[in-house]
């Protein structure tokens, strides 16, 4: 089978229960995607597919056939980190960096639907776990991207 | 890790997809968006060697709102985002919204959110944690370990997208091996069941789609009481639906899930009030005579009072401001 994994095209052969994650991590070697909890609680393993969030933990690599999936790698670009990553470290919006990659990824699902709330930031990470910020510091780093994106 | 192998199908049509089930009987089971099928088999609460992939189906994601016809294989996403369902049938984009987190509404699908396999303390667990219980009668064991003495089992129906289908009066249509029919949601969910099979549904039948009346002009709401607001499953879930026109309440429904092994209308209450409107005493009194009549044990996080008195609170607060909402309209 063939897939877009952060704008190349790959072609795989994995077993039928082989998962997304395992598939980026073992097959593709793009460790920036985390193994946490394997019950779509935490969120660590959280990439796009076709620009939507979904958890790669919980999604046969199968069912990405012919997909377009965007990975923590995919986030960045060789000209540096993006905005939203650069804003995370400036405002203290992650210690462990665990849970970042999936973080990150989930509010650039939300930021790609249009401008949006401080609601709608915490409701775009509500199945993001971490355990270290509190959320509050990951909240104001995505806002201080939607004002320099929209304005205030 | 799925400890267990299993071969992968993905049929194109509902009739290869049912024919391989037939084929596979007792070894095979439908995968939708996979969030609920996939930690049963890393739990290993199941262990299918066949599993048969609806994706590909392309009749399944056929979503026309207009004319009250949701494809099973919708996204929850779409639901919560439809500017017709969110005017029309409010309450079933309110229970969109408030199922899981934004990555697995993204996955999960309007027929796997129905067909939910219910939940307990004793079974959502790794094959481990329950081997050394004992198990229970959901995994084959002769005893329920939450009500000892009892011979059926207790696990909470926690689909959030039922009860205000329900009170929206939506039917299904399901396909098996015999052809395809129409069934009143209600009939998913029938009384005989319990927590282990609470389907009407056979292993080779696929729900289709969902049908919701298109006339239908009523105001409705989903509640739902669970322990944090992010993805939680629902310990208490209240949906109403009702309008009030001249003559008092042309319309009212009120369905509870999350508390027992089945989503229930209490139609035999509410349908007496057609033609009246309560009073907030009346409204009052309604709550506390259905609260009185759903039996939650404590096989979730949230004490079973608690969860009732919820269950009492968001029916009275619902139905008030559905009946302020449909009266100014």
């Amino acid at each position: 089978m063939k897939l877009r994994v952060n704008g190349l095209e790959y072609e795989v052969h994995p077993p039928p229960e082989r998962l997304l994650v395992d598939l980026l991590r073992e097959d593709l070697h793009l460790t920036g995607t985390k193994r946490g909890c394997e019950d779509g609680s935490c969120g660590a393993c959280t990439v796009l597919v076709d620009r939507e969030p979904r958890h790669a933990c919980l999604t046969l690599a199968h069912m990405v056939e012919g997909r377009d999936v965007t990975t923590i790698e995919g986030a960045s670009s060789s000209f540096g980190l993006s905005s939203l990553q650069r804003a995370l470290i400036e405002n203290g919006g992650l210690q462990c960096g665990f849970c970042a990659p999936g973080m990150v990824l989930a509010v650039e699902a939300c930021l790609l639907r249009g401008k949006p709330t401080r609601e709608e930031i915490r409701e775009a990470i509500a199945g993001n776990y971490c355990r270290c910020t509190g959320y509050a510091k990951i909240v104001d780093a995505a806002e201080k991207v939607v004002r320099e994106r929209w304005g205030p | 890790m799925i400890a267990d192998g299993f071969s992968l199908h993905q049929p194109t049509t509902t009739t290869e997809a049912i024919a391989l089930a037939e084929r596979f009987r007792g070894e095979a089971r439908f995968f939708a968006g996979g969030t609920d099928v996939l930690p049963g088999l890393f739990q290993r609460r199941e262990a299918p060697k066949h599993l048969i992939a609806l994706e590909r189906i392309g009749e399944l994601s056929e979503f026309a709102p207009d004319r009250g016809h949701i494809g099973s294989m919708v996204h929850l996403a779409a639901l919560e985002r439809d500017a017709q369902v969110r005017a029309r049938f409010t309450a079933v984009a309110e229970a969109a919204r408030r199922a899981a987190s934004p990555a697995l509404r993204a996955s999960g699908t309007v027929g796997g959110n129905l067909l939910l396999d219910p939940r307990c303390l004793f079974y959502d667990q790794t094959a481990f944690w329950r081997d050394s219980v004992g198990g229970c009668l959901k995994t084959g064991a002769d005893v329920c370990r939450v009500v000892p003495s009892s011979s059926r089992c207790y696990a909470v129906y926690c689909g959030d997208l039922a009860p205000a289908f329900l009170v929206l009066g939506a039917s299904v249509v399901v396909e098996g091996p015999t052809g395809r029919r129409t069934i009143p949601l209600e009939d998913l969910y029938p009384a005989s069941g319990d927590g282990k099979s609470p389907f009407s549904t056979g292993r080779s039948d696929i729900v289709v789609a969902v049908e919701l009346p298109s006339g239908l002009k009523v105001h409705s709401s989903y509640a739902k009481l669970r322990p944090r607001g992010a993805p939680d499953f629902s310990e208490a879930s209240v949906a109403v639906a009702l309008a009030v026109g001249k003559q008092g309440l042309e319309y009212f429904r009120v369905a509870v899930g999350g508390v027992e092994p089945r989503p229930r209308l209490f139609d035999e209450l509410t349908q007496p009030w057609i033609g009246r409107t309560p009073t907030a005493e009346q409204v009052h009194e309604l709550a506390a005579e259905i609260v009185r009549r759903v039996r939650p044990v404590a096989n979730t996080s949230l004490f079973t009072d608690y969860r009732k008195h919820v269950v009492a609170h968001f029916l009275r607060r619902d139905i008030h401001a559905l009946l302020e909402a449909s009266a100014a309209h």
